[in-house]
């Protein structure tokens, strides 16, 4: 059932079993799980049922990092959380980025992902795909009936992604989580603070409010923080009268480890050797087989392994393809009649070359970087309450590696005859592209590990050092490979569902 | 009608060649090549490129950026050509274009497979196409 927190009594005491705090991907499939069971969940959404300015704005912050990320478009804070306008890309982690890499510092998970894989094809009906088929390539070339790429399996793959419609949460499970008995969301409800026992060794109760009031208590025998990757690590900073530095902060590894893909939009641009070439399977998506999927390229784990890379992943894009609004149409006459002038060699493609080429958008898996991070502003909220700070930052194994990634592809069209690629970054190998953007992926914040030293939460996502408290969602990630990161999402909140099954029966 | 595979394979590797250059390719030419000098070269590629300045383009940025000073003479280019494509590709008479073409299209592929490679203005291109260029270039400047 949903409450409007905003016509609860001051200092209601709401009590649970569980109590979800995000009814986003991670936290809506959670309580999903326990619907028509015994248990009795509390699901806290900071927001309505639709989008209000004043709760987004509890998302605003500053940035103290690269300028290349935008805080207050990236993430919304009402009832479905940011699937209320995420793309749907979808792929399962590789195997590959569970394991320790040594060239990759503070890498490897420590579950693996045969561990995730039944979580994995659970998931995978929950953002409403097709079938789990990520691995058979020719399975998707005999549906769609297209060609794939000849590269070099050593080098590069394509590799499959599956297409949610995509999947709204708050709208597509509104419903039967209207019609739980023992599920309650209660909307408007903001959590300010984690109040603990004396030690910080458990959680007592939530202190939460609307932001016209009132302000109210949730007591509950287990905790979920499910808030996103970068709300959860705030909520646990914010947390500080027992833990002066934020609860599972004892390491000050809370909010470190701040990641999100590198994007380069495009990275490079291939003119075609032959303008007949077939890219149809990754340049567009093809409903088929009851789902609907697209390809990239990327990075094989042989590659990855041998030239000591972070995974990537390549999309091709007709850049044409932008240009077919009425308003674009005129910008191409434009061009073409300055294209047609300019017909020469010169530093870039001329726009009469990229009718016969394509984009290559890259996104890339960064290095883990603790002093990439989030922390606390001096800044307050409506309910004065520090807002986020944002230190997103790379290493210059990032900008090798981005580099890298696009030149093995431009080796792949060049040794099949297929065309020739150009790149800002080739040409000035030192410096980042202007184009340079964050994938808006939010991760490693609250990093899982098997040791306390390391991480924030262990393997089973519970806090280190606190008995009754679990974070889920992207924050956990350690590291988080080329993929889209919400399937995984919804894998591990299944994963964790499964835990606390045991530990609430 | 199906195609001669070695006119597609020529248009292929020359367009390849010749679409950073943003030009449209033609098909046969007849070749005569005896002696290593770039006016023999600059005879080959014209015979095949619409657009030889392009090339020529090219050639002048590999040659002034990309050389060092001690390979900016058409004697050390040739020698690397030769070396890379064989000392048949100057010394043998072709009587077509056809076997030319595949020996650059099989030794600009090997440059890709083998990562022989060199960024010209941002382009990654083959050694050899590069160095192909480059002669096309020296032989207007000797022109």
């Amino acid at each position: 059932m949903f409450v409007d927190a905003t016509g609860l009594t001051e200092d209601t005491i709401i009590d649970a079993d569980l109590c979800i705090i995000g009814a986003g991907a991670a936290g809506i499939s959670i309580a999903r799980e326990f619907i028509g069971s015994t248990t009795r969940v509390a699901v806290l959404e900071s927001g309505d049922l639709e989008f209000d300015l004043r709760t987004q704005s509890l998302y605003t912050g500053e940035n103290t990092g690269l300028p290349s990320f935008d805080l207050e478009v990236n993430r919304l804070r009402y009832f479905g959380g940011t699937t209320n306008h995420w793309a749907g890309h979808c792929r399962p982690l590789d195997p590959v980025d569970f394991g320790q890499r040594d060239w990759v510092p503070d890498s490897g998970w420590p579950i693996t992902r045969s561990e995730l894989e039944p979580y994995y094809q659970r998931a995978q009906s929950i953002v409403e795909l097709g079938p789990y088929e990520y691995e058979d390539l020719d399975f998707w070339k005999e549906l769609t009936g297209l060609p794939s790429l000849n590269f070099d399996t050593r080098r590069l793959k394509t590799a499959v992604y599956n297409q949610s419609p995509p999947t709204r949460f708050g709208k597509a499970y509104r419903q039967e989580l209207k019609l739980a008995r023992n599920v309650t969301v209660y909307l408007n409800a903001n959590v300010l603070e984690i109040e603990t026992n004396e030690t910080a060794s458990r959680i007592n109760r939530l202190r939460a409010a609307c932001i016209d009031g009132p302000k109210f208590f949730v007591t509950a025998n287990q905790f979920i923080l499910a808030t996103g990757g970068m709300e959860n690590a705030r909520l646990l900073l914010l947390s500080n009268k027992i833990a002066p530095t934020g609860l599972g902060n004892d390491n000050d590894l809370v909010g470190r480890y701040f990641m999100d893909h590198v994007l380069l939009r495009p990275g490079a641009n291939v003119s075609f050797s032959d303008p007949g070439l077939n890219l149809q399977l990754y340049s567009s998506t093809h409903e088929v087989g009851g789902g609907n999927m697209f390809a990239v390229l990327a990075a094989t784990e042989k590659l990855v392994r041998k030239e000591k890379i972070n995974n990537f992943r390549i999309h091709l894009v007709k850049p044409w393809d932008k240009l077919k609004t009425p308003v674009g149409r005129i910008f191409s006459e434009v061009d073409a009649v300055h294209g047609a002038r300019n017909h020469t060699l010169n530093d870039e493609p001329t726009r009469q070359q990229r009718r016969d080429a394509i984009d290559m958008h890259l996104v890339l898996e960064p290095m883990p970087n603790p002093d990439s991070r989030i922390s606390l502003s001096d800044k307050l909220d409506l309910f004065g309450q520090q807002k986020l700070a944002v230190n997103w930052q790379l290493k210059e194994a990032d900008l090798v590696n981005a580099r890298r990634a696009l030149q093995l592809a431009a080796l792949e069209f060049g040794r099949t005859g297929k065309g020739r690629a150009y790149g800002p970054i080739f040409k000035d190998p030192e410096v980042w592209p202007h184009n340079l953007e964050a994938g808006r992926h939010h991760c490693g914040t609250t990093r899982m590990t098997d040791n306390p030293k390391t991480g924030v939460v262990d393997p089973a996502c519970k806090v280190n050092g606190v008995s009754n408290m679990y974070v889920t969602g992207s924050s956990v990630f350690p590291t988080i490979g080329y993929a889209n990161p919400t399937l995984t999402i919804v894998a591990l909140a299944l994963r964790l569902a499964d835990h606390m099954k045991e530990r609430l029966a | 009608m199906s195609e001669n595979p070695t006119s597609a394979r020529r248009r292929t590797v020359i367009k390849g060649m010749a679409v950073i250059a943003g030009v449209s390719l033609l098909g046969t030419g007849v070749i005569i090549a005896i002696k290593p000098n770039a006016q023999n070269v600059a005879d080959m590629m014209a015979s095949v490129l619409q657009y030889p300045r392009l090339a020529k383009d090219i050639g002048k940025q590999y040659f002034n950026k990309n050389l060092q000073p001690d390979d900016r003479s058409v004697d050390r280019i040739t020698q690397r050509v030769l070396e890379t494509i064989g000392r048949g590709f100057f010394e043998t008479r072709f009587t077509s274009s056809d076997k030319l073409i595949n020996q650059i299209i099989d030794a600009v592929h090997e440059d890709f497979a083998t990562e022989n490679v060199v960024i010209v203005g941002g382009w990654v291109l083959s050694q050899t196409e590069a160095q192909l260029c480059a002669l096309l270039y020296l032989s207007s400047i000797e022109a």
